[in-house]
């Protein structure tokens, strides 16, 4: 078992309902994202496009920030989905410095949503997960997972350009929409192995 | 020690208070007065560590190659020489735990150890560094061959530590940026020149001071050649690999040395002038190392096309701790002079 997703670039729109999904599953604090969406141009003038690139964590088979993780606050869960021990990361931002697609984000601060107010009982009780000093990244919403439901990003996705499942059953659509459309992970290079893999990138 | 050793002692002394305030605020209170950002993940703090360990390594370096090869050494030099890595490691670590988010979590690196991250390799090849300066220091070290497997062990941690700081970067490095041949050598061949620089420092006034000097000429070549090496790869790779500063610096130093060598002028002030040049170039070198390094965009052109980069300026708080790091590092080696010229004399005298 090996969990993964399939983003298709020509349906996504860059309406960045992922990013808002994931922020209200996760409760995640202000400035804190899990999935980030890249804006980029391609063509050139009168056809020119803005195009959108969702990134969320790529759960590497072979991820470099594991590696330079000194205490295992980095860990590979089941299906190789890669998440953060907040109790154990001493907060030396190796793994950010070492993670090629900028996944992972040092929490500086717990930053509310409301400036100049205290912290909603919503926001008490969603913040609890963080900690100050620490290292976040998307989780491909495991808790979701291992309930047997795709993640947030995947489920509220409104032109089901994100697709969710197990990379190692040829049977899954993930894998036969990689087979169909020659779907590549970005930036494969460094030899991380990616678990998400984009159509017409 | 003298009038200005004293002078210098005390004035570390007030700076280690006000720099030790800011460094035990960060260490109770977590990372939060610091001008990084999302961007900028390591500053002037990590810059900081790895000069000083790096000064560390290329003092020890020095000293243990001649020990071990058995050469004519001059022992009151190299004892000054060790007293200063020791400071200098003790500087760094101390650096390196005020800039962890969690900084007494940073223990669990002795208790649940992962031997394939960079860090707990550095973390032990300092820490068996310190212990072996600290064995030195403490006139442990009766014998030769006890000194020659002292010099053996320094020799290979000052190398090996040099070695897991070009590993920090690894998953990053790219064709003719980072990936350039030169781009480990560089960390070594700075280290070297520190620790030449420093011995000659440590060596005004002594008869081997020459020597030195005659050693940092070669290593400001070694820097020069190795830096040029760089930035002619860098640009054949067309990346953005511009380093200019500090090939213009170690440049203007070898040209100093030569000029200095070959006028025949043996100004002492010069010399130690240039020393200090050295220090402050391989300093800027860790800047390019760690902070310039960020400034580049990890995502790739054209994703990268609407990024803002926001800037970077250390705070207060990480200029005071690095300013408490150096006192530090300065106050252990006249803490050792203290200890071996007035306080082990007054033992032995009260023990008889």
């Amino acid at each position: 078992m090996r969990y993964g997703m399939v983003i298709d670039l020509k349906k996504c729109v860059g309406c960045n309902a992922c990013t808002i999904a994931c922020r209200s599953q996760n409760g995640t604090p202000a400035g804190i994202n899990f999935n980030k969406t890249k804006k980029y141009e391609v063509g050139r003038y009168p056809t020119a496009k803005m195009k959108s690139l969702p990134m969320p964590c790529m759960h590497c088979q072979n991820p470099p920030c594991l590696k330079v993780c000194p205490t295992f606050a980095t860990h590979q869960n089941e299906g190789g989905i890669v998440t953060i021990d907040k109790e154990k990361c001493i907060g030396c931002r190796a793994c950010i410095i070492a993670c090629p697609y900028e996944s992972r984000q040092f929490i500086w601060k717990i930053n509310n949503y409301y400036e100049n107010q205290k912290a909603t009982p919503y926001e008490k009780l969603k913040f609890r997960k963080f900690e100050r000093g620490t290292v976040a990244k998307c989780i491909f919403c495991i808790d979701r997972v291992r309930e047997g439901l795709p993640p947030a990003c995947v489920h509220t996705c409104i032109s089901e350009a994100r697709i969710f499942g197990d990379l190692d059953n040829p049977e899954s659509d993930v894998s036969r929409l990689i087979a169909l459309h020659q779907a590549a992970p970005f930036r494969g290079e460094p030899g991380t192995e990616p678990s998400v893999f984009y159509i017409n990138g | 020690m003298y009038f200005f050793d004293w002078i210098i002692t005390g004035f570390s002394v007030l700076v280690f208070i006000a720099g030790g305030l800011t460094i035990s605020y960060q260490l109770f209170y977590g990372f939060s007065k610091t001008g990084l950002n999302d961007k900028y993940i390591w500053g002037l703090g990590i810059q900081g560590f790895f000069s000083l360990s790096s000064f560390a390594s290329g003092v020890l370096i020095i000293v243990s190659s001649f020990l071990l090869l058995g050469a004519d050494y001059p022992a009151q030099v190299f004892r000054l020489a060790v007293f200063a890595a020791l400071g200098l490691l003790i500087g760094s670590q101390l650096l390196l735990f005020a800039d962890l988010g969690r900084p007494f979590r940073g223990l669990n690196i002795f208790r649940i150890r992962n031997f394939r991250s960079p860090l707990t390799w550095d973390i032990i090849s300092l820490l068996m560094l310190t212990v072996l300066c600290l064995v030195f220091a403490l006139d442990l070290v009766k014998t030769e061959i006890f000194l020659r497997i002292w010099a053996g062990g320094s020799l290979f941690f000052a190398l090996f530590s040099l070695a897991v700081h070009s590993l920090f970067f690894i998953s990053r490095v790219e064709a003719g940026f980072n990936s350039q041949p030169f781009g480990g050598a560089k960390g070594f061949a700075y280290s070297f020149w520190s620790g030449g620089a420093l011995l000659s420092l440590f060596a005004y006034g002594d008869p081997s001071h020459s020597q030195f000097m005659g050693l940092l000429l070669i290593f400001t070549f070694l820097v020069s050649i190795v830096s040029a090496g760089a930035l002619i790869s860098g640009n054949l790779g067309q990346k953005e690999y511009k380093d200019y500063r500090q090939i213009t610096l170690s440049f203007v130093i070898l040209l100093l040395l030569m000029g200095e060598g070959i006028l025949l002028m043996e100004v002492p002030l010069l010399q130690n002038a240039i020393a200090l040049l050295v220090l402050v170039a391989v300093f800027f070198e860790k800047y390019e190392m760690i902070v310039g390094y960020q400034r580049k965009p990890i995502i790739p052109y054209p994703y990268s096309k609407f990024e803002r980069t926001p800037p970077y300026r250390p705070s207060f708080v990480e200029w005071a701790s690095l300013a408490g790091a150096v006192s530090c590092s300065i106050l252990v080696f006249y803490g050792m002079i203290i200890l071996h010229e007035y306080i082990i004399p007054v033992i032995h005298d009260f023990l008889g």
